[in-house]
């Protein structure tokens, strides 16, 4: 979906062998129009977020890459004395630092700058940059072969891995190439001890291609189902940090998202109780599935949760027991060690619930056996490494680099690398939904769930689930959407339903009001006594077995009982006290997330229970997070015959698709077009017809700006009253128009259900003859083409040109 | 006058504005034109001031959330969109709001204009904490360089047997 590599890094590569080392280009980043005009802006402190770490041979010196944001990138490395426990010094380079790469004798450090066409290598006896060798924007991440003549770098933008071919003696690039296409968004990157395997996962493709370094070949596309996040070679076996493969549809219901043949998903748990953390062992060798482990909370502290006994949920398809090992929530970075005993030590950092796990790996059989979870001293915890018996753990969220035994899991001390002067994290609002974004899982029932699960980075991911929002949950399919850039994109989802101050129903998910007593409406069908929530009642301490799904619970009938998750009667009684824990307070700075009394104007903070913390995310969704500067050059020939079609009436894109926005919003719609429409393509139905797109009825009494033709605008009151599902095949929900901007950088999967997964799929006609083999065009609707924008009448050429123009967006 | 004092001044005034309360006020480009409204619920389509009818029905809504609705009455250009600015006091709770944004006003049949539904959304104390309270409401709309307050006062009820946590209502 990205553009192949051209001319530009050869020609750059080429110049650089006899002239003096230009300064690194770097992308500019997109204006961001949540600014002073809006009433819950503030003004934001610069904040550094270290990334990586990585370790001196010797264990003396660590270095934390300090990549910023989109709009605000970091510029330095921050070298730290280990055994010291102080900052040595902070060195600049380029925009964006992220990935570290420690050449094997310690002398060169390598450090890609996302956002900047260079990278930097770092003499570590100086701390002076001595080489900047070129690069395409977007370098993720870097490992360097056992014998230190090649280095492997992942790209971003152009979704593959490639190496460089490096003479240590003075570091010098003597080559790059040739680059092997990956999944989408590759990032991290992993070599096994003896350099026979090369491992690069594709954080949105949901892939890890395994490559055999040097036949320069990609010997397997492992199937993750899942991001693979951070991943590590221990012996035999190569160890992913990811998530459930699950896309939250009953077992054996829906469309078939496993692959089995089967319909569903072949997991019992629907919705969000399916969104498990997990690691996955595979062969090194040829990258045959050998272990996963999922979460060690995956039954039962929600009410939904299914229990292992309850065969009439297929309880007996919940993964084995002894596999429920994995003690946090999102497993983000791994860093292996051997022992003495000839087993291996497995850390994982857990960036969603501020933990660390060790695990031990068995070496001939790669089985895990579990050890303590620890929790890190500051948030977010990312990268990870191992300084002799201390583990080093870079805490994206809080600026410090945490030291750890990596024995016990005791704190050794914290060094500030990043940027600490607006004080400790957070400091604003905008901060306490960034915290919440990340760090999602101390606020959930289940403990180990969190937004940034799915929305990977502030982007998406190349699958599409079952959400309850829908008339039949469990048989449809919602695109997991990016959400970054979204201040001028308001209402947000494909059902344009929610913004900043409505957004509630996702947060739910996470902790549902039914296993909250005092709310709990299946205990008390009229309603739990008024002073339940200062004064609870006996009934709320009853530990009942779970039984039962709660969906249907109605008064009048039996009630539901379900054990209870917590001891707190109410969940903004959960909420708060668990804010206290987390974030430090209760209530809001009232920088931008206030209650104002709408007669006086007088604003004071509001406190951090369901609805504020709700709001926070609202808050930092408008503020942050922001789109990835765009590396694709908008003036080439191709892209302007693009944006010439986009623009014209021919096609009619830019009509619902407008400029700055490219969607049509509250906030940019020069058009005037509706925000909400039908559907430009044929719903998703069901064997029988039915429209699997459908809202649920309850969803649009509840957020009313969702829309739905009803049954009897359809078919006649009359016909609807004899059954009311009589019109399901024929009614339209109304969707609004997404965004395009950064759509070069989204998983491939596309429109609402993610049924497209190229551009060209999304643009075409059926059976258009741009389409490449395998590819379907689903610019249609029930058989009427171009519903989706006039295309039928293109050329091949001008499909390219069009999607050309869109990925410059 | 400073923006709070003219504000509660409109309020005190039954909806008007420093002119004198009326709807007509001269455009200013600083400062918003003030408009009548006043604070009612929709039955059968027509706007009913709270003064004829006070009560408010809690909804068990969507997956358990707890709420209720009020509508404003407002002379405000229609159709239209306006931020909805409410704020809630029931008992000795600190007062609590937020804002609705984008909602729509449109012509009512007696010649004014009624808001959509401002939802209310309360707390997860469940529906006993809040039946037979009653909840003072202030609503500030502000649109279209205009702006209005209303308030009053609303009597929580729990009349609707059913509950409408999921697809279609459900009922004893």
């Amino acid at each position: 979906m990205k553009r192949p590599p051209g001319p530009f890094l050869a020609a750059l590569l080429a110049a650089c062998a006899s002239e003096p080392t230009p300064p690194a280009r770097e992308l500019p980043a997109y204006p961001n129009p949540f600014g002073p005009a809006d009433p819950l802006w503030s003004a934001q402190p610069h904040r550094d977020k270290p990334l990586e770490v990585v370790v001196s041979p010797d264990g003396a010196r660590a270095y934390v890459s300090l990549q910023g944001t989109e709009d605000d990138p970091g510029r330095h490395v921050a070298v730290v004395d280990v055994p010291g426990r102080r900052l040595v010094a902070r060195v600049p380079v380029p925009a964006g630092p992220t990935g570290l790469a420690l050449h094997p004798d310690g002398r060169w450090l390598v450090v890609l700058s996302r956002f900047a066409d260079r990278a930097s290598v770092i003499d570590t006896r100086t701390l002076r940059i001595v080489a900047s060798p070129p690069t395409d924007p977007y370098a993720s991440e870097a490992v360097f072969t056992p014998d230190g003549g090649e280095l492997w770098v992942t790209n971003r933008w152009r979704d593959t891995v490639t190496p460089w071919t490096v003479d240590a003696s003075d570091f010098r690039v003597t080559a790059q190439g040739p680059a092997l296409s990956t999944g989408d968004n590759p990032r991290d990157v992993a070599l096994s001890a003896d350099g026979r395997r090369l491992a690069a996962a594709a954080l949105t493709g949901l892939t890890v291609s395994l490559v055999d370094p040097a036949a320069r070949r990609e010997i397997r596309r492992i199937d993750v189902g899942a991001p693979p996040n951070g991943l590590a070679f221990a012996g035999d076996w190569l160890v992913v940090a990811t998530l459930s493969a699950a896309t939250h549809h009953p077992p054996l219901a829906g469309p078939d998202t496993d692959g089995d043949g089967r319909p569903g998903d072949g997991t019992p748990n629907v919705n969000f109780q399916d969104l498990q953390n997990e690691i996955a062992v595979f062969r090194a060798a040829d990258g045959a599935p050998a272990h996963r482990y999922t979460s060690d909370t995956i039954c039962c502290r929600d009410y939904r949760d299914v229990d292992p006994a309850d065969a009439a949920r297929h309880g007996d398809l919940l993964p084995p027991r002894d596999t429920w090992i994995v003690g946090g929530a999102l497993p983000e970075q791994v860093a292996t060690a051997r022992e003495a005993d000839g087993a291996w030590s497995v850390y994982v950092t857990y960036a969603a619930s501020d933990e660390v796990q060790r695990f031990t790996l068995d070496a001939p059989t790669g089985r895990l056996s579990p050890g303590p979870v620890w929790p890190t001293t500051g948030h977010d915890p990312h990268g990870l490494a191992i300084a002799g018996d201390t583990l080093l753990v870079a805490h994206h969220l809080s600026e410090t680099l945490g030291f750890y035994d990596r024995h016990t899991g005791a704190p050794q001390g914290e060094v500030v690398v990043g940027d600490l002067t607006a004080g400790p994290y957070p400091a604003t609002d905008v901060e306490i939904g960034e915290l919440f974004n990340e760090v999602t899982a101390p606020f959930t029932v289940d403990g180990d769930q969190a937004c940034v699960m799915c929305h990977r980075e502030g982007g998406n991911i190349a699958k599409a689930f079952s959400m309850p929002l829908t008339r039949y949950p469990g048989l449809g399919l919602r695109m997991t959407m990016a959400y970054r850039g979204a201040a001028d994109t308001r209402p947000w989802f494909f059902e344009a339903a929610m913004d900043q101050t409505n957004f509630k129903p996702v947060i739910n998910e996470f902790a549902r009001v039914e296993n909250f007593c005092c709310s709990d409406y299946t205990l008390w069908p009229e309603g739990a006594p008024a002073d339940c929530a200062t004064n609870p009642p006996p009934a709320c301490d009853a530990q009942n077995p779970s039984s039962g799904d709660g969906f249907g619970a109605a008064r009048g009938r039996e009630a539901f009982e379900h054990p209870r998750p917590t001891p707190h009667p109410t969940r903004d009684a959960f909420f708060l006290a668990t804010a206290r824990r987390v974030i430090g307070r209760a209530e809001s700075f009232g920088d931008g997330l206030y209650f104002e009394d709408p007669i006086t104007g007088v604003r004071r903070p509001i406190p951090l229970d369901f609805d504020g913390l709700t709001r926070a995310l609202g808050l930092f969704l408008l503020a942050q997070p922001r789109l990835p500067p765009n590396p694709n050059a908008p003036d080439t020939a191709q892209a302007r015959r693009g944006r010439a079609l986009f623009e014209s009436p021919a096609t009619g894109c830019a009509t619902c698709h407008p400029a700055p926005s490219f969607a049509a919003s509250t906030d940019v719609n020069p058009f005037g077009v509706p925000v909400r429409m039908r559907p430009v393509v044929t719903p998703m139905r069901d064997a029988d017809g039915t429209n699997l797109d459908l809202f649920a009825g309850g969803f649009m009494d509840t957020f009313p700006t969702v829309e739905m033709e009803t049954c009897d605008e359809v078919c006649g009151a009359a016909a609807c009253a004899e059954d009311p599902d009589v019109c399901d095949d024929v009614r339209d929900v109304r969707f609004g128009a997404p965004g395009l901007r950064g759509i070069w950088d989204r998983a491939a999967r596309f429109l609402h259900d993610g049924r497209a997964r190229t551009l060209r799929e999304v643009l075409c006609t059926p059976g258009h003859p741009a389409l490449r083999p395998g590819e379907t065009g689903y610019n249609e609707r029930d058989g009427v083409v171009d519903a989706h924008g006039g295309t039928s009448h293109l050329t091949p050429a001008e499909i390219e040109d069009l999607i050309a123009y869109l990925l410059t967006l | 006058m400073r923006r709070g004092e003219w504000l509660m001044a409109a309020a005190l005034a039954g909806c008007g504005g420093p002119d004198g309360g009326g709807d007509d006020g001269a455009a200013d480009a600083a400062v918003a034109r003030t408009m009548r409204c006043e604070l009612g619920r929709e039955r059968g389509g027509a706007f009913v001031p709270l003064g004829e009818d006070d009560r408010a029905e809690l909804v068990l809504g969507f997956q358990g959330f707890l709420f209720f609705e009020v509508n404003v009455r407002t002379s405000l250009p229609a159709p239209t969109k306006a931020d909805a600015l409410f704020s809630v006091t029931l008992d000795d709770r600190a007062p609590f709001g937020a804002t609705q944004i984008d909602t729509w006003i449109t012509s009512g049949a007696e010649g004014h204009a009624m808001s959509d539904a401002v939802i209310i959304f309360l707390d997860g104390s469940g529906v006993g904490a809040y039946t037979g309270k009653t909840a003072e409401v202030a609503i500030r709309l502000d649109g279209e360089g205009a702006t209005c307050t209303a308030s009053g006062r609303v009597r929580l009820v729990d009349e609707d047997p059913c509950v409408h946590t999921g697809d279609t209502p459900d009922c004893p």
